[in-house]
């Protein structure tokens, strides 16, 4: 018990010396938020307060006093912590979620560190998500924080999710790595540039805040994680982006993204507020969809080396930008719909394929008989259209994002597979970004990897020659695994990993053929019923 | 399965070396999916194909990895099939198929092969077919004789 209250100290002193500066937010963030003369992102009161949280807590608990533990919450008592109700909470107000953090002590809380319980409240929908980071802050840390309440966090972050029995959905929900967002300040005192720190409220000028993103990552079945470790960055875009791994099953990674993608797209693109405030507000409304973020890594790895494909790209992407800022009807507006749906049609005819063209004469066939329509039937055909071209523009940008998966992080495998050394190799393949994973980018990738190497005697079979193919192929695996559900050694030498959609990668270093690793790919959806091979050899 | 459907083009590759390694695997190349698994035909093809590649003698069980005793134990083709059919379950998930037993290629069958000049990367049909022929005469040929 002295312990424990030794830690509750610990806490309630970290959380006072935070107030005003420091906040965990883990959900999508718009720095564009900020108002000169302060920001709404960041607040900070007791659980009280807020009713939505303190029903949910409320929910969660049989008794009000917490202080007891024999009078604990079914959650509490599963997860090994008590809330701190009498500590303030942190709520964040973002696009996506309204995240509060809420302060903690677990029953057995290492010496010198501190946790969190984080609960989101989706803003679409009733969904709800909860879990626990705890940090152990670097040697020194609270010595400078009590010295400069400004100093920003360095040290491990662990992200446990919290398994919860009730009906409280998603609490249940199996999530492997929660998406880390930091948000930092360089604002000064008294005004200009100061220190890097941890943003709050009084964080108030745009263009001195910025985000960094980090992937924390459980490690095993039981929820147990390995930690992340967070060091601030030097500024918005130089310096370190923070972190480091520590040992290979984390399967995190630092993300590339900026802080504001859509000032970076903005000003790869030359878009300005004169002649592109359309394309600029339609970017602003999407800044976290996928596509936008597609755009971006596109537009970014290939600015310095404009060539004949990415000139095309970036004239694809512009057009792009330009249709689907085109309004959508809303009453009383002025809309020329016959020049707008000849826009979108040119659209099409340029980038699309044949099937597009086709659509696209067939509308413009119907330009010349509006005159005949009411506007009604108009306003209708341009709805139409307009919905069309929006998804084949979204379509189109979606490519872009696979083209970055074909040209430019397969090559980076390849040479991490067999010209870097192994060290590299293993830095390189945890480095890919996490959105290299996801949808039809990880489909790519993974069609991809059957192509390393040479084929073996049979179609199915890839034989890759390398240096250090026991430790390539578990990097390999690590690297492309980090979405998995649930990675478990499942016979001696062999280490499977559920992946979502009924899919399985296994890592074995057991074979009756004499690899020493091999990798076994099932993804029914891309290969059928064949499980694809990748054996490693020197 | 039978011996004639095993040695056309759409199967050959079962009789290259190292083709399979667990039974999930052979179950996967002869076109059946997860769900499948449990499935009475799935069963008899797979039994099937295993004894026409046990009874060419160039399949092995290198490792039985459920039931360890019977490693080096000298088993007929029957005894080891009964053995795999007693061992596959009903239910048996994906991944415990890697906790029964591993195939292998027997040494005999890989020397002639390599002697042909088979490399491990070689494309199986092309060789089959510019150095072997009839695959099945030649396996009734060069198999060893009890």
């Amino acid at each position: 018990m002295k312990d424990l209250l030794k830690c509750a100290y610990l806490v309630l002193g970290i959380m006072l010396m935070t107030y005003g500066c420091q906040k965990d937010n883990f959900d999508d963030t718009n720095p564009e938020n900020l108002q000169e003369t302060g920001n709404n992102l960041f607040k900070r009161g007791q659980l009280s307060d807020y009713s939505e949280v303190k029903d949910f807590v409320k929910s969660l608990k049989n008794s009000k006093h917490t202080s007891d533990f024999a009078l604990r919450s079914s959650l509490e008592i599963s997860n090994d912590f008590i809330i701190l109700e009498h500590q303030d909470i942190v709520i964040h107000n973002g696009h996506a979620f309204r995240t509060y953090t809420i302060p903690i002590v677990k029953l057995q809380q290492p010496e010198s560190t501190f946790s969190n319980l984080v609960v989101q409240f989706s803003v679409a929908s009733d969904s709800t998500n909860a879990y626990i980071l705890t940090y152990t802050p670097n040697p020194g840390y609270l010595e400078d924080y009590a010295m400069d309440d400004q100093t920003a966090f360095s040290g491990q972050v662990s992200y446990e999710p919290l398994y919860y029995d009730g009906s409280l959905d998603n609490l249940q929900a199996r999530v492997s790595c929660q998406y880390v967002t930091i948000n930092y300040c360089r604002n000064g005192l008294t005004g200009g540039t100061g220190s890097t720190h941890q943003a709050g409220p009084r964080c108030t000028v745009s263009v001195n805040m910025w985000t960094e993103y980090y992937t924390v990552c459980t490690a095993t079945d039981d929820g147990g994680s390995d930690p992340y470790t967070i060091e601030p960055p030097d500024g918005p875009r130089g310096g370190g982006v923070g972190g480091t791994t520590n040992g290979v099953n984390t399967g995190s990674s630092t993300s590339t993204l900026p802080a504001n993608v859509v000032n970076e797209i903005v000003s790869i693109l030359n878009l300005n507020e004169l002649n592109n405030q359309a394309e600029i507000n339609w970017l602003n409304d999407y800044a976290n969809f996928s596509e936008v973020i597609s755009m971006f890594l596109y537009l970014d790895a290939n600015k310095n080396s404009i060539g004949t494909y990415e000139q095309t790209v970036l004239d694809l992407t512009t057009s792009s930008l330009e249709i689907l800022s085109l309004p959508f009807i809303v009453s009383n507006q002025q809309i020329d719909y016959a020049n707008d749906i000849l826009r979108m049609t040119n659209h099409l005819k340029l980038f699309g394929n044949i099937e597009d063209e086709i659509y696209a004469e067939y509308i413009e066939s119907l330009i010349p008989e509006f005159d005949s329509m009411t506007i009604n039937e108009v306003k209708a055909i341009y709805a139409q259209v307009k919905d069309t071209c929006n998804d084949l523009t979204l379509k189109y940008l979606e490519e872009i994002a696979t083209v970055v998966v074909n040209d430019l992080v397969i090559p980076v495998v390849t040479y991490a597979l067999f010209e870097a050394t192994a060290g590299t190799a293993l830095t390189l393949l945890q480095k890919i970004p996490n959105l290299v994973f996801q949808g039809s980018r990880y489909t790519n990738l993974i069609s991809q990897l059957t192509q390393l190497g040479i084929q073996g005697n049979q179609a199915h079979v890839r034989i890759i020659s390398t240096t250090a193919p026991v430790a390539r192929a578990e990097a390999l695996f690590l690297s492309i695994t980090r979405n998995a559900t649930s990675i478990v050694e499942v016979a001696p030498g062999v280490t499977k990993a559920t992946m979502p959609n009924g899919n399985f990668i296994t890592y074995r270093t057991v074979s009756g053929s004499g690899y020493p690793a091999t990798i076994d790919l099932n993804f029914p959806g891309i290969f059928g019923s064949t499980i694809q091979v990748l054996k490693f050899s020197l | 399965m039978t011996k004639e459907e095993l040695f056309k083009e759409e199967y050959i590759d079962l009789f290259s070396p190292f083709c399979f390694e667990y039974l999930h695997e052979l179950i996967g190349l002869l076109g059946y999916y997860i769900d499948d698994y449990d499935k009475s035909e799935t069963r008899e093809n797979v039994l099937e194909t295993l004894q026409i590649l046990f009874d060419f003698e160039i399949l092995e069980v290198c490792d039985w990895i459920q039931e360890p005793k019977l490693n080096g134990q000298n088993l007929t083709n029957r005894e080891i099939l009964n053995h795999i059919d007693r061992m596959w379950l009903k239910n048996t998930k994906y991944s415990d198929f890697y906790n029964l037993l591993i195939f292998s290629t027997q040494n005999w069958y890989t020397d002639k092969l390599v002697n042909l000049g088979l490399t491990h990367t070689a494309n199986w049909k092309f060789f089959v077919k510019e150095k072997i022929g009839n695959l099945e005469k030649w396996l009734d040929e060069k198999k060893p004789k009890k």
